[in-house]
Parts: C-alpha cells; structure tokens; sequence
C-alpha cells in the first residue's frame, strides 16, 4: 500500500483562526454589499420604471436593455462590438509600443528629454478631442481616424509614466551595475526595466481606459461602426435601450481587458522570478 | 609583498551652477598586495569620491591610479566595488545575483561559474541560493552582495560604508564574516567608513583624511598581537582603546 507524503502543516491557534474566520467573513461581506448594491440599482430601476415613476422611453430599463442584448445576433450588435474592439485593441498596442520606445529614449538621452519637457507638458494638458477635425483630415475618415485618435490620448500618457518610472530607478543599484562595467544597454535591460515591472502595467491598465476613450470620441465623430457610433445613433433615434446595451458591453469589454492586462502582469512577474 | 595600488596626487573638481567644489585636493597613497587600508576622514570629506576615482567611475580632475603599474582607464575589472546597501536585485534568486557581475562582463565561463558556487558553499550561503533576497536576513544579503562582488576576481577590493545599513549586533557578526573571507581570498581592501572602532577592528593601515578639500592627515600602521586576529578579539586588546583615542582626537581636532 502506497502512502502519499504529505506536508505537515503545524494546526493554527484559537487566536488565528479565529484571525482568519474574521478577515474570510470581512471578504464575504464586501463582496455580498457590491452585489447587494448592484442588484438594489437594477431592481429600483426595473420597479420604478415599471410604476411609470421613471420614463423608460428615456431611460431604457433592464429587462429592455437585457432583451437589446439577447437579439445581439440580429441587431449587428456583435459587428460593432468587435469593431470597437479591434480600433481599441490597436490603439492600446500601438499607444504602448510607441510611448514606450519614446520613454526609451528619452530616459537614455537627458538631452533629449530636457528638449522634449515643454512640449510633453503641453500635449499631456491638450484636450486630444480638439485634434479629432485635423486627424480625420490627416488620416482620413475611417477607422485609421479612430485609431489615431485612440493613439493620440494614450501616447503622451504612456511615455510621462514610463518615463517616471525609468527615472524613478534606484541610482545605487544602477551605480552597482556600473561598478561591473555595465554600458548603458546592460543598465537597461538589467536593472532599469526589471525595476519598473509594475510601472509598465499600471500603465497598460491606464492605456486600456485612455484607448477606450479614444476610440469612442473618434467613433462619435466619424465612423460608421462600433459603440461610439451605436451610441450616437441611439441617442439621435431616441432607441435608448440600444445606448444603455451598448454603454454596459463598453463597461464589460473595459473590464476584460483589464482583467486581460492583470493576467499577463501575473504571467510575465511569474516567468521572470522562475528565469531571473 | 608588492604594491598592487598607486594613488598620485589625485585632485577632484565637481563644477556646479552655484560655483566650484573641490572635493579631493591632493592625494596619495599605495596600497600592498592584500592589505586592508581604512579611510577614516570628516563626514562629507570626499571619501567615497576617492573610491569612485580608485574604481574608475569618476575620472580624476589632475592626478593618477595605477592598478599593477596600470593606469585607471574608466571602470576596471580588476577593482570590485561594494556600496552601501547591498543592492540586490529582489526579482532574482540569490543565485542569479551572484553571477550579475559576471554576465555584464559577459565571463560565464564553467570554471567561473564553478568558482560563484564555491564561493556560496565556503561562505554558507550555498543552500540559500534558489531563495530571493526577501527570504534572507541583512547580515546573509550582505555576504551575498560581496559574494557576488568577489566572483568577478576583483584584485582590489573597494567598500564604502558597506556594513552602515545594518543594525549593530548583525554588524559585529558581519564585519567578522567579511574579514575572513576577504583575509581568505587574500584581496587588497579599500575601505571607508566613518565608524572609528570598525576600521580598527580590521585594517592593516589607516589613512585619516583632513576635511574637504581631502588631504591624506595622518596615516596609522595598525599592528595586534597574534591573539587578537579578528575584528571581534581585537576589539578586547589594550590597543584598541589607544589607537581609538589617537584617531579620535584626530578627526577631533579637524571638526
């Protein structure tokens, strides 16, 4: 007969576990007061809209928005929900590629970046919407306007954090890796990018909301797909139910990517501490 | 012994918007081969300066270090250089701490590699090596800092305040550790500190430095009976009290 070894795991005091069964139930509890918010706003306004307090011609309802969603495959709701994906999902990479490349290079020329300060600081305070006429212009009207817009609110962002947080590197750690002869390529790549790990994805997780906004202000101004333009539409035809589905799929897909952004932050903290 | 370390006539200018600072004016010294020499000197006097010129990261205003009748041209290989903190790098094991020095200088070769782990095992820490430097007290990521300082072959040992982060009793125990391996390994020390009894508890030479601009004040042989061979024992001996006052009243009269 086989015996499985097992790990002995020496049995917690009163005191913890009781420790523990308080910090499980404070869990519980924040997660049964999220969903019990949650449900309380949908039931109220499913109610209210049913008694005629809330005009459900104008601010849709639940159920409506729920039956919006289930004809998704005959309302085309699916093509714009994957054409606003697509534009975003571009946007962010791009937005990310780029401003990081930009953050590189500034972090390795001081020159550069002392030359570029003024005009950061200007872009970043820019309203990126006001660029939307001259982009359509420039880009065309289409999707590449959409993801240009997307690219324009999300660069400037991208390469202010990372190259904060490049800056930001602890200099006796870069000064020790100096002390072996490491050039500035090896300081990079050793020290300064491993250092900044979670600057990078905190600022994927705020690309997505900026790639996001991008793309739904290009949409309201030129396109002729995605969520942006099933909102407009909505709003112009008065089909709220459709605004109200298309503004929740906007909220889901934010959240997905986030959730996505997390995951490969997981992922990539996981293969460098098995490699490293 | 050889000298293995020549200081000429170092001079060290930093210019800034707000004027000229002179940190080093005129310094000189050489060091043997496995000599442990401590610079004792005023806060902000320009020690730690003299180690980066001695290392090669700063070139020196007028002046020269010559390593093995070699001039200091940038960063040199044969100086190995531990900083205040340890600095290890926390999203690696120990083990790939240890060997960062190696890779920059693209060395991993089998016999460098083989002499990384002997290093570990000789020094206790081998078992610890798959750990992360979280796992590990201040006193074990202090020898794995100078592990990892040692497994590029340095002949010159430099140390700047390289035990000040930890708390005083570790500190006893890792002055100690340190001694014995570098005494071990046969390298030349540089060290600077601004603890008094510290650097009589381990070097051969003291050189006391003068207030900025640095000169080189005085110099003490530090000499112990066989009885007191480490830094703990010699703690203990007559000498100590009296090389202690000699420094103090030396460092005291700069203030």
């Amino acid at each position: 007969m086989f015996r499985r070894n097992k790990v002995f795991i020496p049995e917690a005091s009163p005191e913890r576990q009781e420790y523990i069964k308080q910090l499980k139930t404070r869990k519980r509890m924040i997660a049964f007061c999220r969903a019990a918010v949650l449900m309380i706003f949908i039931v109220l306004w499913e109610v209210l809209a049913n008694i005629g307090v809330l005009d459900s011609f104008i601010m849709s309802q639940p159920s409506r928005i729920v039956r919006t969603f289930a004809n998704i495959s005959e309302n085309g709701l699916l093509h714009h929900v994957l054409v606003t994906c697509y534009e975003t999902v571009m946007g962010f990479v791009l937005g990310t590629l780029m401003g990081t490349g930009v953050a590189i290079l500034l972090w390795w020329s001081g020159f550069l970046a002392k030359v570029s300060e003024p005009f950061l600081v200007v872009l970043n305070s820019l309203p990126k919407v006001a660029l939307g006429p001259v982009i359509i212009i420039w880009a065309g009207a289409g999707e590449p306007a959409i993801i240009v817009m997307a690219l324009a609110i999300s660069l400037i962002v991208t390469i202010l954090e990372m190259l904060n947080g490049f800056r930001s590197t602890s200099g006796e750690k870069i000064k020790m890796a100096k002390t072996f002869g490491a050039n500035k390529s090896q300081v990079f790549i050793k020290i300064v990018l491993p250092s900044n790990m979670h600057t990078v994805f905190n600022t994927l997780k705020v690309n997505i909301g900026l790639s996001l906004v991008g793309v739904i202000s290009g949409e309201f101004l030129v396109s002729k797909a995605g969520l942006g333009y099933l909102i407009v539409y909505g709003g112009q035809v008065f089909q709220m139910d459709l605004v109200m589905t298309s503004v929740l799929i906007l909220a889901a897909v934010a959240a997905v990517m986030y959730e996505g952004v997390v995951l490969a932050q997981k992922a990539v903290e996981k293969a460098v501490s098995h490699t490293a | 012994m050889e000298s293995i370390l020549k200081v000429e006539h170092v001079m060290q200018k930093y210019q800034a918007l707000n004027g000229e600072v002179m940190a080093l004016q005129d310094i000189s010294f050489v060091a043997m081969e496995g000599e442990f020499i401590c610079i004792v000197g005023p806060s902000g006097c320009g020690k730690s300066t003299l180690l980066s010129v001695v290392s090669g990261l700063e070139k020196p205003t007028k002046g020269e270090v010559t390593i093995s009748g070699e001039q200091v041209w940038g960063v040199s290989p044969q100086v190995g250089y531990m900083l205040q903190q340890d600095n290890l790098l926390e999203w690696r094991s120990i083990w790939k701490n240890v060997l960062l020095g190696l890779e920059i200088q693209h060395k991993l070769t089998d016999e460098n590699l083989s002499y990384a782990e002997s290093l570990l095992k000789n020094y206790g820490l081998y078992e610890f090596k798959d750990k992360y430097p979280s796992q590990l007290s201040g006193g074990m990521r202090q020898r794995v800092s100078l592990i990892r300082t040692l497994a590029v072959r340095p002949k010159i040992l430099l140390l700047d305040e390289a035990f000040s982060a930890l708390d005083f009793q570790t500190r006893l125990s890792v002055t100690d550790d340190v001694y014995r391996i570098l005494k071990n390994e046969g390298k030349t020390t540089l060290m600077v500190t601004h603890d008094i009894p510290e650097s009589i508890s381990m070097a051969d030479r003291i050189l006391v430095l003068s207030r900025r601009p640095a000169v080189v004040r005085f110099v003490h042989d530090i000499t112990f009976p066989n009885t007191c061979a480490t830094p703990l024992s010699r703690r203990n001996c007559p000498e100590f009290g009296r090389y202690f006052n000699e420094i103090w009243r030396e460092l005291d009269v700069q203030a």
